[in-house]
């Protein structure tokens, strides 16, 4: 690998890890579901890699990787559009508009859902452990916790509510703060 | 969150993949009419999206024993792992010191290496613990593990340490010597598959695309690409590529021994009992996009691809299927199968050697993309297939993965193997062969039923 390549490479690196959780809760706002995210994510990645010298400047990477990964979403919106489990472009269009906006909170949220999941009960904590390990089944862990898949999904919604609102909590009080 | 019960239950519905068509449309109806829903929608996909990256029990522990970086990304993934090794520590120790705290792996020789954080200082003998994280920019770093692994990480590249006798590659080449017995079982998980070491020497290479790469230098190593998946195992001098994604497809190439029998170290002859020969009468091959190169006494005829046998001599136009460049692109080739089948397997054929340049074999390298389509209309060939609703299954650049650096070093007959690593690649009608370099194809077979 020439000198340039490996500058470029170790450059896209930096950017594309400082970006990446931002980038990652952006798809997820666009796509039906974390599978689908991951697709979209590795597409996206596949993309910016490629194109990586078409940047025009570091400091506009952010923007630049969300427009690529739209474009990734509604293509991939396209492809799923048959099965009638997404929304229409018009709404991840809007949904794409909003997320942008909000992104700037995800390092923070990040910070506060570290702490928010240390205030849950340990029972509860331990579900959502169990839930978001990879390669986990809702169905199968339904099943050998002997619960039906319906309570498991409410279960855990209840908890990322709780969560969400702890988050919400904890950056109004930094506001106050700051 | 502000949104009602039945509101966000809708959200929650959509976002596990639990919607009916009337669930998502009436929540589509309700987003595009309520702000503080689009917010609330937004707030749990961002929370959905961050959770399996911070649910690991031990951050405390490890922000305590981490010596290079931490970062969560993976640690879902390691946790598993952490617990495992937590489980036969404490079998094996008494003082029930958290195994986060011990040193499972340390730096020897650094050669010129540039770290992506400038201000970590890493010198030899430093210590490294369970979840550290390796973010080497440039040089070479050689890492020794407890039980005798022995890591070469070359930059740029990210790895995270799992154990005294696993890490997770993110991105970048790392290759690894496990001679010892305590180190046989050494493993590299990377975003597509686990190699766990069965014998010697193995490498492995994750691009920024989670494209992952399987170099066996010696001994054999095992590919588990999902637990439930059969097992590959690779033996020494083989290399194999896993895509990345929900169906996971592996890629093999091989050179041949430029013979017209073209006789590859696993991959098989080209096949006249494949489901595409010509011989059966099913399938046939056209140009969608681009043209095929003919001269004013004779031109290839595409089905010629199909014909079972690949080229009779190492530089034969006449019996190639080569499309040419036009506007900077090549075209691509549509295989329609007549009825849409479970494909098991495509293996494609390449061969070139000009007759007196001893490195003129350009046209032997095979570098495209293979899409499939379903039994449907078929979109504008013209048109870019990943925007056309094609399914994409394989990228293939036998260059890249023969590490051609000059001409020379191009292999003149080339196989390459494509197959999942459970089950069938899928079912289809038609095949698209996006061509994104000069190749000489002889054969393309296409098994299933």
């Amino acid at each position: 690998m020439e000198q340039k390549d490996l500058d470029n490479h170790d450059q896209f690196l930096r950017l594309y890890v400082d970006n990446e959780e931002s980038l990652r809760g952006f798809i997820r706002s666009l796509v039906p579901s974390l599978e689908d995210a991951k697709e979209v994510m590795q597409g996206t990645a596949a993309v910016l890699w490629r194109k990586f010298e078409q940047l025009d400047s570091p400091d506009n990477f952010r923007r630049w990787a969300f427009g690529v990964a739209r474009f990734e979403a509604l293509s991939y919106r396209r492809d799923k559009a048959r099965d009638r489990l997404v929304f229409s472009e018009e709404l991840i269009m809007q949904l794409a508009k909003e997320a942008e906006v909000e992104a700037d909170l995800i390092d923070l949220e990040a910070k506060a859902l570290e702490k928010c999941i240390t205030k849950l009960p340990q029972k509860q904590r331990a579900l959502i452990q169990q839930a978001y390990s990879p390669g986990t089944k809702i169905d199968k862990m339904a099943r050998r916790d002997g619960r039906t898949p319906m309570s498991l999904y409410k279960a855990l919604h209840r908890i990322r509510i709780a969560l969400a609102d702890c988050i919400r909590e904890d950056l109004k009080k930094q506001e106050g703060l700051a | 969150m502000k949104s009602s019960k039945e509101d966000l239950e809708l959200v929650r519905l959509y976002l596990d993949s639990q919607a009916t068509p009337e669930d998502v449309q009436l929540l589509e109806q309700k987003m595009r009419e309520d702000d503080q829903l689009r917010k609330d929608f937004l707030a749990y996909a961002r929370l959905d999206a961050a959770l399996p990256y911070s649910i690991t029990p031990t951050k405390k522990e490890k922000n305590e024993a981490s010596l290079i970086s931490y970062w969560p990304v993976w640690t879902s993934i390691a946790a598993i792992l952490i617990f495992l090794f937590a489980l036969n520590f404490k079998s094996v120790n008494s003082d029930n010191e958290s195994p986060l705290k011990q040193a499972v792996a340390h730096f020897e020789e650094l050669d010129n290496c540039r770290w992506m954080n400038p201000g970590h200082e890493v010198a030899k003998g430093s210590s490294l613990f369970v979840n550290d994280r390796i973010e080497l920019s440039s040089g070479v770093a050689h890492i020794h593990f407890n039980t005798g692994a022995i890591m070469k990480l070359r930059g740029p590249s990210i790895v995270e340490v799992n154990s005294a006798n696993s890490a997770f590659l993110t991105l970048g080449r790392a290759a690894v010597i496990a001679d010892t017995k305590e180190s046989q079982g050494f493993s590299i998980k990377t975003p597509s598959s686990t190699f766990v070491d069965l014998g010697t020497a193995f490498a492995a290479c994750v691009g920024p695309d989670g494209l992952s790469r399987l170099d066996v230098t010696q001994g054999k190593v095992n590919l588990i690409v999902e637990l439930d998946h059969e097992h590959h195992i690779i033996q020494a001098g083989e290399a194999i590529f896993v895509e990345p994604g929900k169906r996971k497809y592996l890629t093999k190439i091989e050179s041949g021994d430029e013979s017209k029998l073209f006789i590859f170290p696993t991959i098989q002859p080209p096949s006249d009992h494949d489901y595409a020969d010509t011989s059966r009468g099913l399938a046939s091959v056209s140009v969608g996009k681009g043209k095929v190169l003919k001269q004013p006494n004779w031109e290839v005829n595409p089905l010629s691809l199909l014909d079972g046998k690949g080229q009779t001599e190492p530089d034969s136009p006449k019996e190639s299927v080569f499309l040419q460049r036009q506007d900077g692109t090549y075209g691509n080739l549509l295989i329609d199968l007549g009825q849409e089948i479970g494909i098991d397997m495509i293996n494609s054929y390449s061969w070139h050697q000009h007759q007196r340049l001893k490195d003129h074999k350009n046209r032997a390298k095979q570098v495209f993309t293979l899409y499939g389509l379903k039994d449907e209309e078929l979109p504008d060939l013209n048109l870019p297939a990943n925007e056309t609703g094609w399914d994409r299954i394989v990228r293939v650049n036998s260059d890249r993965f023969f590490d051609v650096q000059e001409d020379i070093d191009r292999p003149a007959q080339q196989a390459c193997s494509i197959f999942a690593s459970k089950g069938q690649i899928g079912r289809y009608r038609y095949l698209l062969i996006e061509v994104h370099g000069p190749t000489f194809f002889g054969e393309i077979d296409v098994f299933g039923n």
